[in-house]
Protein backbone atom coordinates (compact mmCIF):
# COMPACT_ATOMS: atom_id res chain seq x y z
CA UNK A 1 0.00 0.00 0.00
CA UNK A 2 2.66 2.28 1.12
CA UNK A 3 4.18 1.45 -2.71
CA UNK A 4 1.63 2.35 -4.28
CA UNK A 5 1.65 5.93 -2.55
CA UNK A 6 5.19 6.06 -3.22
CA UNK A 7 5.07 5.52 -6.66
CA UNK A 8 1.93 7.60 -7.68
CA UNK A 9 3.75 10.47 -5.72
CA UNK A 10 6.70 9.91 -7.98
CA UNK A 11 4.69 10.04 -11.49
CA UNK A 12 2.51 12.99 -10.57
CA UNK A 13 6.23 14.36 -9.50
CA UNK A 14 7.73 13.58 -12.75
CA UNK A 15 4.57 14.75 -14.57
CA UNK A 16 4.38 18.42 -13.07
CA UNK A 17 8.09 19.08 -13.76
CA UNK A 18 7.96 17.69 -17.32
CA UNK A 19 4.50 19.49 -17.88
CA UNK A 20 2.20 21.25 -15.80
CA UNK A 21 -0.71 21.69 -18.44
CA UNK A 22 -0.91 17.68 -18.68
CA UNK A 23 -1.07 17.40 -15.49
CA UNK A 24 -3.67 19.69 -14.85
CA UNK A 25 -4.97 17.17 -17.55
CA UNK A 26 -4.40 14.15 -16.30
CA UNK A 27 -5.89 15.17 -12.91
CA UNK A 28 -8.87 16.34 -14.79
CA UNK A 29 -9.38 12.88 -16.62
CA UNK A 30 -8.83 10.98 -13.12
CA UNK A 31 -11.92 13.04 -11.50
CA UNK A 32 -13.83 12.24 -14.54
CA UNK A 33 -13.11 7.96 -14.80
CA UNK A 34 -13.69 8.60 -10.73
CA UNK A 35 -17.25 10.03 -11.37
CA UNK A 36 -18.27 7.47 -13.85
CA UNK A 37 -17.31 4.58 -11.38
CA UNK A 38 -18.03 6.43 -7.98
CA UNK A 39 -21.57 6.19 -7.43
CA UNK A 40 -21.27 2.53 -7.97
CA UNK A 41 -19.65 2.22 -4.86
CA UNK A 42 -22.67 3.18 -2.70
CA UNK A 43 -24.65 0.44 -4.11
CA UNK A 44 -21.40 -2.14 -3.75
CA UNK A 45 -20.73 -1.14 -0.54
CA UNK A 46 -24.18 -1.42 0.89
CA UNK A 47 -24.83 -4.84 -1.32
CA UNK A 48 -21.13 -6.16 -0.42
CA UNK A 49 -21.65 -5.70 3.87
CA UNK A 50 -25.16 -6.93 3.69
CA UNK A 51 -24.76 -9.83 1.96
CA UNK A 52 -21.09 -10.96 4.09
CA UNK A 53 -23.26 -10.47 7.28
CA UNK A 54 -26.20 -12.71 6.14
CA UNK A 55 -23.43 -15.22 4.33
CA UNK A 56 -20.62 -15.62 6.39
CA UNK A 57 -18.21 -17.46 4.20
CA UNK A 58 -15.82 -18.94 6.53
CA UNK A 59 -19.24 -20.27 8.42
CA UNK A 60 -20.55 -21.52 5.10
CA UNK A 61 -17.34 -23.19 3.81
CA UNK A 62 -16.68 -24.83 7.31
CA UNK A 63 -20.49 -26.06 7.39
CA UNK A 64 -20.04 -27.40 3.83
CA UNK A 65 -16.58 -29.47 4.77
CA UNK A 66 -18.44 -31.62 6.11
CA UNK A 67 -17.23 -35.40 5.09
CA UNK A 68 -20.26 -35.89 2.85
CA UNK A 69 -20.05 -34.11 -0.79
CA UNK A 70 -17.18 -32.54 -1.81
CA UNK A 71 -18.37 -31.73 -5.21
CA UNK A 72 -21.34 -30.15 -3.32
CA UNK A 73 -18.87 -28.61 -1.13
CA UNK A 74 -17.53 -26.87 -3.92
CA UNK A 75 -20.37 -26.03 -5.94
CA UNK A 76 -21.45 -24.38 -3.38
CA UNK A 77 -18.33 -22.50 -2.47
CA UNK A 78 -18.22 -21.49 -5.67
CA UNK A 79 -21.93 -19.97 -5.35
CA UNK A 80 -20.23 -18.02 -2.48
CA UNK A 81 -17.67 -16.57 -3.61
CA UNK A 82 -19.39 -15.75 -7.12
CA UNK A 83 -22.05 -13.64 -4.60
CA UNK A 84 -19.71 -12.19 -2.45
CA UNK A 85 -17.11 -9.41 -2.82
CA UNK A 86 -14.67 -9.52 -0.03
CA UNK A 87 -11.17 -7.89 -0.61
CA UNK A 88 -8.58 -10.13 -1.02
CA UNK A 89 -6.61 -9.05 2.27
CA UNK A 90 -9.69 -9.86 4.05
CA UNK A 91 -10.73 -13.32 1.92
CA UNK A 92 -7.06 -14.94 1.68
CA UNK A 93 -6.39 -14.86 5.96
CA UNK A 94 -10.05 -16.44 5.98
CA UNK A 95 -9.04 -19.21 3.40
CA UNK A 96 -5.61 -19.87 5.13
CA UNK A 97 -7.44 -20.36 8.81
CA UNK A 98 -9.79 -22.42 7.14
CA UNK A 99 -7.43 -25.08 5.21
CA UNK A 100 -5.88 -25.03 8.65
CA UNK A 101 -9.42 -26.26 10.36
CA UNK A 102 -9.35 -29.28 7.64
CA UNK A 103 -11.75 -27.74 4.82
CA UNK A 104 -10.66 -29.16 1.68
CA UNK A 105 -7.97 -27.57 -0.97
CA UNK A 106 -10.69 -27.89 -3.60
CA UNK A 107 -13.69 -25.94 -1.89
CA UNK A 108 -11.14 -23.17 -0.80
CA UNK A 109 -10.04 -22.93 -3.65
CA UNK A 110 -13.74 -23.02 -5.16
CA UNK A 111 -14.44 -20.01 -3.19
CA UNK A 112 -11.04 -17.60 -3.65
CA UNK A 113 -11.32 -17.99 -7.47
CA UNK A 114 -14.83 -17.86 -7.64
CA UNK A 115 -14.80 -14.68 -5.37
CA UNK A 116 -11.54 -12.97 -7.57
CA UNK A 117 -13.36 -14.06 -11.31
CA UNK A 118 -17.25 -13.48 -11.11
CA UNK A 119 -18.74 -10.59 -9.28
CA UNK A 120 -22.82 -10.60 -8.62
CA UNK A 121 -22.38 -7.57 -6.50
CA UNK A 122 -20.02 -5.67 -9.12
CA UNK A 123 -22.41 -6.59 -11.90
CA UNK A 124 -24.24 -3.25 -12.51
CA UNK A 125 -21.02 -1.31 -12.91
CA UNK A 126 -19.72 -3.77 -15.30
CA UNK A 127 -23.10 -4.02 -16.90
CA UNK A 128 -22.66 -0.24 -17.43
CA UNK A 129 -19.28 -0.26 -18.11
CA UNK A 130 -19.45 -2.57 -21.11
CA UNK A 131 -22.56 -3.81 -21.94
CA UNK A 132 -25.20 -6.18 -20.85
CA UNK A 133 -24.05 -9.03 -23.11
CA UNK A 134 -20.61 -8.81 -22.47
CA UNK A 135 -21.36 -8.36 -19.06
CA UNK A 136 -22.82 -11.41 -18.46
CA UNK A 137 -20.93 -13.72 -21.13
CA UNK A 138 -17.92 -12.16 -18.98
CA UNK A 139 -19.30 -13.57 -15.83
CA UNK A 140 -20.62 -16.97 -17.53
CA UNK A 141 -16.78 -17.34 -18.79
CA UNK A 142 -15.42 -16.31 -14.91
CA UNK A 143 -17.62 -18.97 -13.41
CA UNK A 144 -16.39 -21.90 -15.99
CA UNK A 145 -13.08 -21.12 -15.13
CA UNK A 146 -13.24 -20.77 -11.29
CA UNK A 147 -14.90 -24.28 -11.65
CA UNK A 148 -12.06 -25.76 -13.99
CA UNK A 149 -9.32 -23.97 -11.70
CA UNK A 150 -11.23 -25.72 -8.56
CA UNK A 151 -11.39 -29.23 -10.22
CA UNK A 152 -7.45 -28.59 -11.30
CA UNK A 153 -6.66 -27.58 -7.59
CA UNK A 154 -8.56 -30.67 -6.34
CA UNK A 155 -6.66 -33.17 -8.62
CA UNK A 156 -3.18 -31.57 -7.40
CA UNK A 157 -3.93 -31.77 -4.00
CA UNK A 158 -5.07 -35.48 -4.31
CA UNK A 159 -8.27 -34.68 -3.00
CA UNK A 160 -10.46 -36.04 -6.53
CA UNK A 161 -9.23 -38.52 -8.23
CA UNK A 162 -9.44 -38.43 -11.97
CA UNK B 1 -28.22 16.30 -10.36
CA UNK B 2 -30.32 13.73 -11.89
CA UNK B 3 -32.96 11.52 -10.40
CA UNK B 4 -30.51 8.29 -10.39
CA UNK B 5 -27.92 10.22 -8.32
CA UNK B 6 -30.77 11.98 -5.75
CA UNK B 7 -31.81 8.39 -5.19
CA UNK B 8 -28.55 6.80 -4.90
CA UNK B 9 -27.78 9.66 -2.02
CA UNK B 10 -31.16 8.69 -0.29
CA UNK B 11 -30.18 5.21 -0.38
CA UNK B 12 -26.65 5.69 1.23
CA UNK B 13 -27.74 8.23 3.73
CA UNK B 14 -30.34 5.42 4.68
CA UNK B 15 -27.87 3.06 5.20
CA UNK B 16 -26.23 5.30 7.14
CA UNK B 17 -29.14 6.23 9.73
CA UNK B 18 -29.52 2.55 9.66
CA UNK B 19 -26.19 1.91 11.01
CA UNK B 20 -26.17 4.92 13.14
CA UNK B 21 -29.32 4.05 14.29
CA UNK B 22 -28.06 0.19 15.36
CA UNK B 23 -25.27 1.64 16.98
CA UNK B 24 -27.20 3.75 18.97
CA UNK B 25 -29.87 0.62 19.61
CA UNK B 26 -27.36 -2.03 20.32
CA UNK B 27 -29.22 -3.89 17.07
CA UNK B 28 -25.98 -6.19 16.16
CA UNK B 29 -26.97 -7.38 12.78
CA UNK B 30 -26.73 -3.62 11.64
CA UNK B 31 -23.64 -3.05 13.65
CA UNK B 32 -22.27 -6.24 12.48
CA UNK B 33 -22.99 -4.74 8.70
CA UNK B 34 -21.74 -1.34 9.38
CA UNK B 35 -18.37 -3.23 10.06
CA UNK B 36 -18.40 -4.95 7.03
CA UNK B 37 -19.09 -1.35 5.23
CA UNK B 38 -16.22 0.46 7.17
CA UNK B 39 -13.68 -2.27 6.20
CA UNK B 40 -14.50 -2.30 2.40
CA UNK B 41 -15.21 1.56 2.07
CA UNK B 42 -11.65 1.63 3.67
CA UNK B 43 -9.70 -1.06 1.69
CA UNK B 44 -11.36 1.32 -1.57
CA UNK B 45 -11.06 4.95 -0.27
CA UNK B 46 -7.21 3.86 0.32
CA UNK B 47 -6.58 2.65 -2.82
CA UNK B 48 -9.00 4.50 -5.59
CA UNK B 49 -6.87 8.38 -5.23
CA UNK B 50 -3.74 6.33 -6.54
CA UNK B 51 -5.56 4.75 -8.99
CA UNK B 52 -7.11 7.02 -10.53
CA UNK B 53 -4.76 9.60 -10.66
CA UNK B 54 -2.40 6.68 -12.04
CA UNK B 55 -5.22 6.01 -14.83
CA UNK B 56 -5.53 9.97 -15.38
CA UNK B 57 -1.83 10.10 -16.02
CA UNK B 58 -1.75 7.42 -18.55
CA UNK B 59 -4.34 8.56 -20.53
CA UNK B 60 -2.42 12.09 -20.96
CA UNK B 61 1.42 11.19 -21.37
CA UNK B 62 1.05 7.47 -23.12
CA UNK B 63 0.03 8.46 -26.82
CA UNK B 64 -2.94 6.20 -28.93
CA UNK B 65 -0.07 5.34 -31.27
CA UNK B 66 1.96 3.07 -28.86
CA UNK B 67 -0.78 1.56 -27.31
CA UNK B 68 -2.60 0.52 -30.75
CA UNK B 69 0.74 -0.67 -31.79
CA UNK B 70 1.48 -3.10 -29.09
CA UNK B 71 -1.98 -3.87 -27.44
CA UNK B 72 -4.46 -3.39 -30.73
CA UNK B 73 -5.94 -5.78 -32.75
CA UNK B 74 -2.48 -6.40 -35.27
CA UNK B 75 -0.42 -7.05 -31.95
CA UNK B 76 -1.20 -10.49 -31.57
CA UNK B 77 -0.47 -12.99 -28.34
CA UNK B 78 2.43 -10.03 -27.69
CA UNK B 79 -0.66 -8.01 -27.40
CA UNK B 80 -1.95 -10.40 -24.68
CA UNK B 81 1.47 -10.48 -22.79
CA UNK B 82 1.52 -6.89 -22.04
CA UNK B 83 -2.34 -6.93 -21.12
CA UNK B 84 -1.56 -9.62 -18.44
CA UNK B 85 2.05 -8.16 -17.36
CA UNK B 86 -0.01 -4.81 -16.97
CA UNK B 87 -2.92 -6.85 -14.95
CA UNK B 88 -0.36 -7.76 -12.56
CA UNK B 89 0.75 -4.38 -11.59
CA UNK B 90 -3.64 -3.63 -11.01
CA UNK B 91 -4.61 -3.06 -7.69
CA UNK B 92 -8.31 -2.79 -6.66
CA UNK B 93 -10.01 -5.39 -8.13
CA UNK B 94 -13.10 -4.37 -11.26
CA UNK B 95 -13.58 -1.61 -9.78
CA UNK B 96 -10.34 -0.32 -10.96
CA UNK B 97 -9.69 -2.60 -13.38
CA UNK B 98 -12.78 -1.74 -15.36
CA UNK B 99 -11.55 2.01 -15.70
CA UNK B 100 -8.62 1.34 -16.62
CA UNK B 101 -10.14 -1.37 -19.73
CA UNK B 102 -11.46 1.99 -20.87
CA UNK B 103 -8.82 3.97 -20.93
CA UNK B 104 -7.38 1.25 -23.12
CA UNK B 105 -9.99 0.69 -24.69
CA UNK B 106 -9.96 4.46 -25.91
CA UNK B 107 -6.02 4.19 -26.62
CA UNK B 108 -6.57 1.86 -29.13
CA UNK B 109 -6.40 -1.77 -27.40
CA UNK B 110 -8.20 -4.75 -28.96
CA UNK B 111 -11.48 -6.24 -27.33
CA UNK B 112 -9.90 -9.41 -26.87
CA UNK B 113 -6.41 -7.74 -24.90
CA UNK B 114 -9.09 -5.82 -23.28
CA UNK B 115 -10.38 -8.95 -21.68
CA UNK B 116 -7.56 -10.42 -21.34
CA UNK B 117 -6.77 -7.60 -18.78
CA UNK B 118 -9.72 -7.72 -17.24
CA UNK B 119 -9.35 -11.91 -16.72
CA UNK B 120 -5.78 -11.38 -15.72
CA UNK B 121 -6.26 -8.74 -13.35
CA UNK B 122 -8.83 -11.52 -11.69
CA UNK B 123 -6.34 -14.08 -11.84
CA UNK B 124 -2.60 -12.21 -11.07
CA UNK B 125 -2.41 -9.48 -9.31
CA UNK B 126 0.83 -9.24 -7.53
CA UNK B 127 -0.29 -7.98 -4.45
CA UNK B 128 -3.22 -10.31 -4.27
CA UNK B 129 -1.18 -13.41 -5.39
CA UNK B 130 1.44 -12.41 -2.77
CA UNK B 131 -0.94 -12.83 0.26
CA UNK B 132 -2.27 -16.14 -1.38
CA UNK B 133 0.93 -17.56 -1.28
CA UNK B 134 1.39 -16.88 2.18
CA UNK B 135 -1.64 -18.09 3.38
CA UNK B 136 -2.15 -21.01 1.31
CA UNK B 137 1.75 -22.24 0.00
CA UNK B 138 3.11 -20.51 -2.93
CA UNK B 139 2.53 -24.51 -4.54
CA UNK B 140 -1.20 -23.46 -4.32
CA UNK B 141 -1.22 -20.07 -6.05
CA UNK B 142 1.18 -21.70 -8.91
CA UNK B 143 -1.26 -24.32 -9.41
CA UNK B 144 -4.00 -22.14 -9.99
CA UNK B 145 -2.56 -19.91 -11.79
CA UNK B 146 -1.00 -22.17 -14.32
CA UNK B 147 -5.05 -23.59 -14.72
CA UNK B 148 -6.47 -20.16 -14.93
CA UNK B 149 -3.81 -17.97 -17.00
CA UNK B 150 -4.32 -19.82 -20.54
CA UNK B 151 -7.57 -20.41 -19.44
CA UNK B 152 -8.36 -16.14 -19.82
CA UNK B 153 -6.50 -16.20 -22.76
CA UNK B 154 -8.49 -18.25 -24.33
CA UNK B 155 -12.16 -16.89 -23.12
CA UNK B 156 -10.52 -13.77 -23.94
CA UNK B 157 -10.97 -14.57 -27.44
CA UNK B 158 -14.28 -16.08 -27.25
CA UNK B 159 -15.38 -13.42 -25.61
CA UNK B 160 -14.36 -10.74 -28.45
CA UNK B 161 -15.77 -13.23 -31.18
CA UNK B 162 -19.19 -13.53 -29.44
CA UNK B 163 -19.30 -9.84 -29.10
CA UNK B 164 -18.22 -9.01 -31.70
CA UNK B 165 -21.38 -7.92 -33.28
CA UNK B 166 -22.84 -5.74 -30.73
CA UNK B 167 -22.35 -2.02 -30.36
CA UNK B 168 -18.86 -2.21 -29.04
CA UNK B 169 -17.43 -1.78 -25.48
CA UNK B 170 -17.93 0.96 -22.99
CA UNK B 171 -20.24 2.57 -25.41
CA UNK B 172 -22.33 4.01 -22.77
CA UNK B 173 -19.06 5.54 -21.42
CA UNK B 174 -18.61 9.50 -21.35
CA UNK B 175 -15.70 10.33 -22.99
Amino acid sequence: MVALYIITGICLLASLIADRGRTAEALKIAWKRFSAVGPYLVDITILASVLIYFLPAGDLARRLSGKKSLALGSALAIAAGAIALIPGLVAFPLCGSLVKQGVPYTIVAGFSTSLMMVGLVTFPLERKMLGTRAALLRNAAGLAMAVATTIAIGIVYGEIRP
Amino acid sequence: MNAQTRARIATGAAFGLFIAVSHAAGFNPGISIGRNARTFLMDMIMVLPCAFILIGLFESWVDRERIERHLGAAAGIKGHLWAIALASLAVGGLIVALPVGYSLHKKGASPAVIYTFLGAAAVCRFPMVLFEASFLGIGFTLARMAVALPLVLVFSGLLARLTAGGAGLFRDVKP
